[in-house]
């Protein structure tokens, strides 16, 4: 198991209680982000551009327990802006671990070695180290030389400690599947607890031929990647979600799974899209169309496959059918299971397994330490592998 | 100081959006349009009131309600504030958009002419990025 017992107890019985209750719009993640403030400016991120007075404001201790205590997730993650730069950080983990919530702190590890002192580990807190590759990518996606070998040495001081840490990536069309491949082997030499991966989110108002074609490159890259996993590999995710990953299976998006929520109040419809905000949870959930989201259902989502709204979905799939339950136990004891063809338009002529540092298409980029790639929890979390030989 | 009207007086031209756009009441383009662009905006908005108040600061949420239909502002001088759509007499784009300049595609035309630039053997200044400092 990649997670602890109890995490992936607190989760499972969370859900099934909500399935015992017929309760549709359940949340499974908190997104709680205490700031926009960050000491990294990665190109493109949607999350920290905003003006000076906005960028000071910062939620305090209060209303980040009032966020978890009204939304109730068993599973509270912390992305930012870089929380880490948050005065009262400390208290607020402190206070969400007082309170049995377990807790997913993910930073772009710049100011983690000189705070780790300030933290007691726990099973309950979580360091999700945001990592986008191995060095030269990484620090071509954060757009700072350095960021990924000061990330590294946090990592190890963490570990040596006796904290829990995972990674979180965002991988983008244009990854090199077998340069992730070493990454994350890379990774597991760190001995984290598990890794989380997630394709970024890209969109363009118009969609066109290529973007309806991305979703289904999406899915050849990570076959690539994932298709034959090796066994040291952990994953801090959902079997069935990394094979939806693949194009094993199909699923809509969960929009109201991992519920946001900073200073402008709850995120209308999820951690990716800005439609509006609500007052308080239950308006978000109550007062919230969701049938408007979704892919086919708005130009936005089209080719989005992000785990803030696909992972939600690969639990319910999981707890709400038999197939979805026997398929996640079989993914566990025997490896991932990778779809036996990639759809045909995948290819299109055209090579994905380009160089990570030719970009890619990128007109809107959502990642960030906290951004796709950070939400964590799920009660399946799991080692996989079938294949140990690289590509 | 009042910002020119960079959008074009064409009938028919598309309103442009950006840094320095006017909307006064009288005027065709409907307010509920100008509203949802400000709230994209990525940069402070500056709003006259009919009773003469003006209110500079950031929009980061609207509600189309019909009568009661308001916008929500953080002010750059603190606080909270809900104003009526009704209320509203001149917006203006009034703060730099902060994410002009900052795309992906930017930071990758950068990054592929300091590789050129390294691979022709000359020296190159660091491309990192920082954030700016805060006002």
């Amino acid at each position: 198991m990649a997670v602890p017992l109890s995490q992936a107890w607190a989760v499972a019985s969370y859900v099934i209680k909500k399935k015992l209750t017929r309760e549709k719009h359940y949340p499974l993640v908190l997104m709680l982000e205490p700031l926009f403030r960050c000491n990294l400016a990665c190109a493109g991120c949607g999350k920290i551009q905003y003006p000076s007075h906005v960028l000071k404001m910062q939620l305090t201790p209060e209303q980040c327990f009032k966020a978890a205590e009204e939304c109730g997730t068993p599973v509270v993650s912390i992305p930012g802006g870089e929380p880490l730069m948050h005065p009262q950080i400390v208290e607020i983990v402190d206070g969400l671990v007082a309170r049995k919530k377990f807790v997913y702190l993910c930073t772009n590890a710049l100011l983690l070695r000189e705070r780790l002192n300030e933290f007691t580990p726990t099973k309950y807190l979580n360091f999700s180290i945001h990592m986008d590759g191995s060095a030269d990518d990484h620090d071509f996606a954060v757009c700072r030389e350095g960021t990924f070998d000061v990330a590294v040495d946090a990592i190890r001081e963490a570990v040596a400690r006796g904290f829990r840490v995972t990674t979180n990536t965002t991988l983008f069309e244009g990854s090199d599947p077998s340069r992730v491949r070493a990454f994350f082997d890379e990774m597991m030499d760190l001995r984290v607890e598990g890794m989380m991966v997630s394709p970024g989110y890209s969109y363009a108002k118009a969609p066109d031929q290529q973007h309806f074609l991305r979703r289904s490159r999406t899915r050849e890259m990570f076959s690539r990647i994932l298709g034959s996993p090796k066994r040291r590999w952990r994953f801090n995710q959902s079997p069935l979600f990394l094979e939806f990953l693949m194009g094993k299976h199909e699923y809509q998006c969960t929009p109201w799974g991992n519920p946001t929520y900073n200073v402008f109040g709850w995120q209308k419809p999820c951690y990716l899209l800005q439609d509006g905000y609500a007052e308080t949870f239950d308006e978000l959930i109550n007062d919230t169309d969701w049938e408007r989201y979704g892919t086919g259902r708005d130009d936005r989502c089209a080719d989005c496959m992000v785990h803030c709204g696909y992972e939600p979905s690969a639990v319910d799939h999981m707890f709400g059918s038999a197939s979805g339950f026997l398929g996640t136990v079989t993914s566990v004891l025997f490896g991932l299971r990778a779809p036996k063809t990639v759809p045909d338009e995948a290819m299109n002529g055209q090579t994905t397994a380009v160089s990570v540092n030719t970009g890619g298409a990128r007109p809107h980029r959502e990642c960030g330490s906290g951004g796709g790639g950070c939400e964590p929890a799920l009660p399946e979390a799991q080692e996989v592998g079938a294949g140990d030989e690289d590509l | 100081m009042t910002a020119e009207k960079p959008r074009e007086d064409a009938a028919n031209a598309e309103p442009s959006f950006e840094h320095g756009f006017v909307w006064e009441s009288g005027e065709a383009l409907d307010l509920a349009e100008v509203i949802e662009a400000a709230f994209d905006y990525r940069g402070n908005v500056t709003i006259g009131l009919d009773g003469g108040e003006t209110i500079a600061g950031y929009l980061y949420n609207r509600t189309a309600n019909g009568a009661q239909a308001s916008i929500d502002l953080f002010p750059v001088d603190g606080g909270q504030r809900r104003i009526l759509y009704t209320a509203i007499k001149r917006l203006e784009f009034s703060g730099k958009d902060t994410a002009a300049g900052k795309s992906w595609e930017t930071w990758l035309a950068k990054y592929n002419a300091k590789k050129a630039a390294e691979e022709r053997g000359e020296e190159v200044d660091s491309i990192d990025l920082f954030p700016e400092e805060l006002d």
